[in-house]
């Protein structure tokens, strides 16, 4: 479970990002944040995480307080960044092994983590080369292995989808729903509103740092009438902020 | 054509300087002034020693082998230097992909990196040259043409050592498959350099050590004069332009500056010709990198995914990245046996001094100024540990990836402490080195060796933390190739700054105030314990956030 209560942030004293935000991810839900680029996705996920602090309003995890008890809090979620490039100088498996250390996962566990997460991602013949020689995709898949070797209890990814090929891309979508199934959350970004209807149990929009609708597909529906595409809700939303 | 040449030259400038396009735009004079300091004391020990040389020199009616040393050591200095940058600028940079799908013809964009390379060796000649032919002018009353000569020798002398340079790279990158791991092939250059550099090192050594010693300071002239033969068969051009500085009151003064004119620029277009067939197919595929892709055995997989504690594993990945890196590992790794390597040489190859090692070994034993040996033992070990560069550009090597360390479970502190430790790892690898040797040529006794030891301990720990302290206050986050992260670096000149005065005022006042070898060494351990302690305490405080602080 993830909540905000009253999120603010201001690049430079000057740039609102993100104006009161208040959202609420249950256990349970596969939760969608949607919004044109530069709306505010990015910053808010980066102080959920724990990356930018907020300049005021709380963030929790699990009811443990980010920035009070960064530790703890960092300890619920599992973060795929939008951008893989990292850890480029490792080998893939020193990769997975590394994030398996930092959260302490136990040697059995991540043994039989990591091989059947590069039998499924079909990454069983590069995680012994270096991250460096991945293909775009790859890197994807190996920041998403990471994550899942630590088995976290909330799914955090920004913009998960981009570049993975159609059956990764598959295999992610079904992983989160299993999450999803077992009682625990996932909350991601996306510009693909395709994805959004698909799976998502409920979606928040944000524009100019604010949020203009939160609540399930059907409930966006009943409020746009006539509008029949998330599509054309979406463009419409957003189209008439300023 | 030629304007987009010149037009490429000045986009790649701007990009080579600091591109800090957020937060606090670093005045770039400070920099320049900094550069400016620490090249000092050379640029005025050269202009000294071109004095006394030329006095000498008169006497014997050999001063105009001056020029001709000069221009023949600069052509050298810039034919060495130009192969790391030819390397650098010209295959292994980051603006080649974006520059080779834009409609340049390979002479135009190879001809505006050149230029930048070119700008960047006007840096060398400003230390190396300049002051000598400077001194050189004013002491044999030169009139305007000689100077006339020397602006001219100086924008148009590094081109030759330049393109000389430029020739070895080319076909090696072209033709050999270097490229195929270009990480192996900046390990294996720069091991080279390194070897090159003692070996310039010593000749140097030689000449400058002998300037206090008139006597022998003729020797090692005429010695030199041999070898500047050597050099300027190498690079016929610098006789050309020294001739024309010698005779610059003469026509024939003109003749050469003309002959060195057309020789430079018939090098230019043979360098231009040879670019054009060999630079496109050559930096193709530098961007690509080496891997198996095949399946990791059973042992292999245990033995990689074995669970370690999580300071272990946030340790070795540090150690691993510098490693792996080519830049890091250069700056952060060999840069620390360089300086043991510059000490011991000429040690070792000065036997013609007064004093054996084993006498001087003795010296140390006996002496009663243990006391002021230690000090300098100390003040070196904390100024290797910050000429390392480890930790004061710790947070700067993370640049735009810093965000990892914010959302992983590891407390800031924590990984600020096992940065500080991989520093003082790195520090005691280097001081080790030289210890050992310094031990074992110089036969100290073990309570000797062993208080150096601690000692020099004591000082890596005391400059590892001012120097993450430096990082954290301003981190260099915005960088685009690895290099950046730790050349052009601020943070690393302000620590070796610090180190250097800390480590000057402590051997000042042991010397003056004559501690024995037991009482320097409770003075290192009481006195920098306690600044280790204060600078422990701040790091884990106020470098905590100060790092949570910044957003990348």
């Amino acid at each position: 479970m993830i909540e905000l209560r009253n999120v603010n942030k201001t690049y430079n004293g000057k740039v609102k990002a993100v104006d009161n935000l208040n959202l609420k991810i249950e256990k349970g839900e596969i939760f969608g944040f949607l919004g044109p680029n530069g709306a505010g996705k990015t910053t808010t996920i980066k102080m959920i995480t724990g990356i930018i602090n907020t300049d005021s309003g709380s963030i929790t995890i699990n009811d443990v307080d980010i920035e009070k008890n960064p530790i703890e809090a960092k300890r619920q979620f599992g973060f795929v960044p939008d951008d893989p490039n990292i850890f480029l100088r490792l080998k893939g498996i020193e990769y997975l092994n590394f994030m398996a250390d930092i959260y302490n996962v136990s040697s059995a566990d991540r043994k039989e983590r990591i091989d059947s997460l590069s039998k499924r991602f079909e990454m069983e013949n590069a995680i012994g080369d270096p991250i460096q020689s991945y293909s775009h995709g790859m890197r994807q898949k190996i920041v998403i292995m990471g994550v899942l070797v630590h088995n976290p209890n909330v799914w955090i990814l920004d913009e998960p989808l981009t570049g993975l090929d159609p059956k990764s891309s598959f295999l992610l979508k079904e992983m989160m729903r299993e999450h999803t199934q077992s009682g625990k959350t996932v909350f991601f970004s996306t510009h693909v509103l395709e994805v959004a209807e698909k799976i998502c149990d409920r979606v928040a929009v944000i524009n100019n740092g604010r949020i203009l609708f939160c609540g399930t597909l059907e409930e966006m529906k009943n409020h746009f009438k006539g509008e029949s595409s998330l599509e054309k809700m979406f463009l419409e939303m957003t189209g008439n902020e300023d | 054509m030629k304007i987009n040449t010149i037009l490429l030259a000045k986009v790649l400038l701007k990009g080579g300087g600091n591109k800090s396009g957020k937060g606090k735009n670093r005045p770039r004079w400070l920099l320049w002034i900094i550069l400016a300091v620490a090249f000092l004391p050379l640029v005025a020990q050269l202009a000294v020693f071109t004095s006394v040389s030329y006095e000498v020199l008169k006497g014997m009616a050999l001063q105009s082998i001056i020029p001709a040393i000069a221009l023949a050591l600069t052509s050298f200095v810039v034919f060495f230097f130009g192969i790391f940058y030819v390397l650098n600028t010209f295959y292994f940079t980051t603006d080649i992909e974006s520059l080779l799908p834009l409609p340049f013809k390979p002479f135009e964009i190879i001809g505006a990196k050149f230029i930048v390379v070119t700008i960047y060796e006007y840096l060398t000649e400003l230390v190396v040259l300049l002051p000598v032919l400077i001194v050189y002018g004013v002491m044999s009353g030169s009139g305007v043409l000689y100077y006339i000569y020397f602006l001219v020798i100086f924008l148009t002398l590094p081109v030759i050592p330049l393109v000389i340079s430029s020739l070895i790279i080319m076909p090696l990158m072209r033709f050999t498959g270097l490229v195929k791991n270009k990480d192996r092939f900046k390990y294996i250059a720069s091991i080279i350099a390194l070897g090159i550099g003692v070996g310039f090192q010593v000749v140097i050594r030689k000449f400058v050590n002998s300037a206090a010693d008139t006597s022998k300071l003729e020797n090692t002239l005429t010695d030199l004069n041999r070898n500047v033969k050597t050099v300027t068969d190498f690079f016929p051009s610098a006789k050309f332009a020294a001739l024309s500085l010698i005779k610059s009151a003469e026509l024939s003064g003109f003749a050469n500056i003309f002959l060195f004119i057309c020789i430079t620029a018939i090098f230019v277009f043979v360098f231009l010709f040879l670019s054009q067939l060999l630079y496109f197919k050559g930096v193709m595929g530098v961007s690509e990198s080496g891997s198996r892709r095949r399946k990791l055995s059973r042992s292999e997989f245990e033995k990689i995914t074995a669970s370690r504690s999580v300071l272990l594993t946030y340790f070795l990945k540090e150690i691993k990245i510098i490693i792996r890196t080519p830049a890091y590992f250069i700056n952060c790794l060999l840069s620390n046996f360089i300086w043991p390597v510059i000490i011991l040489i000429p040690n070792i190859t000065s036997n013609r001094k007064g004093m054996s090692i084993s006498q001087f070994g003795e010296l140390i034993n006996q002496n009663a100024n243990q006391g002021f040996i230690l000090a300098i033992g100390f003040g070196f070990s904390l100024f290797l540990a910050s000429s390392n560069c480890v930790t004061s550009t710790a947070i700067s090597r993370e640049g735009q990836n810093l965000y990892i360390n914010k959302y992983i479970p590891l407390g800031f502190d924590k990984q600020i402490l096992m940065k500080v430790m991989t520093g003082v790892v790195i520090g005691i690898l280097g001081v080790g080195v030289l210890f050992t040797v310094i031990s074992i040529m110089f036969k100290l006794s073990l309570t000797f060796v062993l208080v150096l030891i601690v000692s020099g301990i004591i000082g890596i720990i005391f400059s590892s933390f001012t120097g993450i302290i430096f990082d954290l206050l301003n981190p260099k986050l915005n960088w685009d190739n690895e290099q950046k992260a730790v050349k052009q670096n601020l943070n690393v000149i302000f620590n070796m700054l610090v180190s250097l005065i800390v480590a000057g005022v402590f051997i000042v006042l042991i010397f003056f105030t004559g501690l024995s070898l037991i009482q320097t060494f409770v003075t290192i351990v009481i006195a920098f314990g306690l600044f280790i302690s204060i600078l422990y305490f701040l790091v884990s405080r106020i470098g905590v956030k100060l790092f949570k602080r910044i957003e990348g």
